[in-house]
């Protein structure tokens, strides 16, 4: 193949997989964001998704229903490369390598504004253990039915009811007292 | 109803999940009831709350950059499976820095120099993603990160060595290290990954300077 048919087929497939996963990339972000709680590993969990992706584009082209698709990709992939990454970090070598080493100290919405009640519940919900907290955010903020996270998180709808409901409650529990209506 | 019942269908009753007789129920109690009207109102504010917290916006450029990272470390992955035991490197998002490395098997012993250059400005820190892409699942491991005298790491204070032994399992593997300037000059940071006396080293050149517009712009273009 010429060097120029070459880049031409570079670039059609660089074209192909952009028009195919563009539509998507804001969704991707948000969904990222609400499982890692930071814009830059948000940003790279994306990055590490698309890069992925990039050499499997015929596959892509063939699957009917991409957001879906996409969504529970890249949550396998948080689990399967983040998530666990982040945890043998932490447990690596207590004594060498705290576990501050993997935070920056910053606060997820440090550049934004947010009401009052939105404060106070995003303080609340770092009580709540990862599970509560990933479908309280996935389903209250993302606005996903718990049938949509069934089939993404690979999670039973009752226990992700559950999860909802303990979530909440444990959050009213600790706000109740200093909610009001914005 | 009792309080203890309708406060279990407070949930379903805010998400509309309840059948219009068990609503009307759950209505009709709260309208008597002080203290399960008030858990309704803490719930639907909170669900309120939550419906509308935004997303704070990806940084400048995210998705043309995300694409466009996407082939070039597809090409850069397929040249490197081509000539293993090379090193390469992509940045990704303007604040972080990441450098991949393909273990392989493991079998050779290189040095690498990297020519990525981290330019820190003022009292920001730099992300630094070190990302290790093993072959093979590997145990005992040793990884070393070591530091001019002019960076710190985050939560280590002075100290300019760090050494840990880990095992790497199979795929990606990924270790933030967020790097703080102390000092002006030039420095850089070493990361040296040794099995069995064997060593593969990456280096990133740094540059410490005081805020300066123009000189930080210049370290987002590094990164793009």
């Amino acid at each position: 193949m010429s060097i120029v048919k070459l880049f031409k087929s570079r670039n059609q497939t660089g074209d192909r997989f952009e028009q195919l996963v563009s539509p998507y990339i804001n969704t991707l972000y948000s969904f990222a964001f609400r499982l890692c709680q930071s814009t830059d590993d948000a940003e790279e969990l994306v990055q590490l998704l698309l890069t992925r992706l990039f050499p499997k584009l015929e596959e892509l082209e063939k699957v009917e229903s991409l957001r879906p698709w996409l969504t529970r990709s890249l949550y396998n992939l948080y689990v399967d490369s983040y998530r666990k990454q982040q945890r043998t970090l932490a447990i690596i070598s207590p004594e060498e390598m705290p576990v501050n080493v993997i935070s920056t100290d910053k606060t997820p919405y440090e550049n934004i504004e947010l009401s009052h009640n939105q404060q106070v519940i995003t303080a609340a919900m770092q009580q709540l253990n990862e599970e509560q907290r990933l479908v309280m955010m996935l389903h209250d903020a993302e606005g996903y039915t718990l049938v949509e996270l069934a089939d993404i998180l690979q999670t039973p709808i009752g226990t992700l009811k559950s999860r909802l409901h303990r979530g909440r409650n444990l959050v009213r529990e600790l706000t109740e007292m200093e909610l009001f209506d914005d | 109803m009792k309080c203890e019942k309708t406060q279990s269908l407070l949930n379903d009753y805010i998400d509309e999940t309840l059948s219009v007789l068990h609503a009307e129920v759950v209505n009709n109690h709260c309208h008597t009831c002080a203290d399960c009207a008030r858990q309704l109102e803490s719930l639907r504010l909170q669900k309120e709350a939550l419906k509308s917290l935004p997303v704070p916006p990806a940084s400048d450029g995210f998705e043309k950059r995300v694409f466009a990272t996407a082939a070039q470390d597809t090409r850069a992955a397929q040249n490197i499976h081509n000539n293993q035991g090379s090193f390469y490197q992509f940045a990704t998002a303007a604040m972080i820095s990441a450098l991949v490395l393909w273990l392989g098997l493991f079998n050779d012993t290189k040095t690498g120099n990297d020519d990525l250059e981290l330019v820190i400005v003022g009292e920001e820190i730099r992300i630094i993603k070190v990302a290790i892409d093993s072959e093979h699942a590997l145990d005992a491991v040793n990884m070393r990160v070591e530091l001019s005298d002019n960076l710190e790491l985050k939560g280590f204070g002075n100290k300019k060595q760090i050494h840990w032994t880990t095992h790497l399992r199979q795929g990606v593997n990924v270790i933030s290290l967020p790097i703080v300037g102390i000092a002006q000059g030039e420095g850089d940071i070493t990361t040296r990954i040794q099995l069995n006396g064997k060593e593969k080293v990456m280096r990133i050149k740094t540059e410490y300077k005081l805020p300066d517009s123009v000189l930080y712009q210049g370290s987002r273009v590094l990164q793009g």
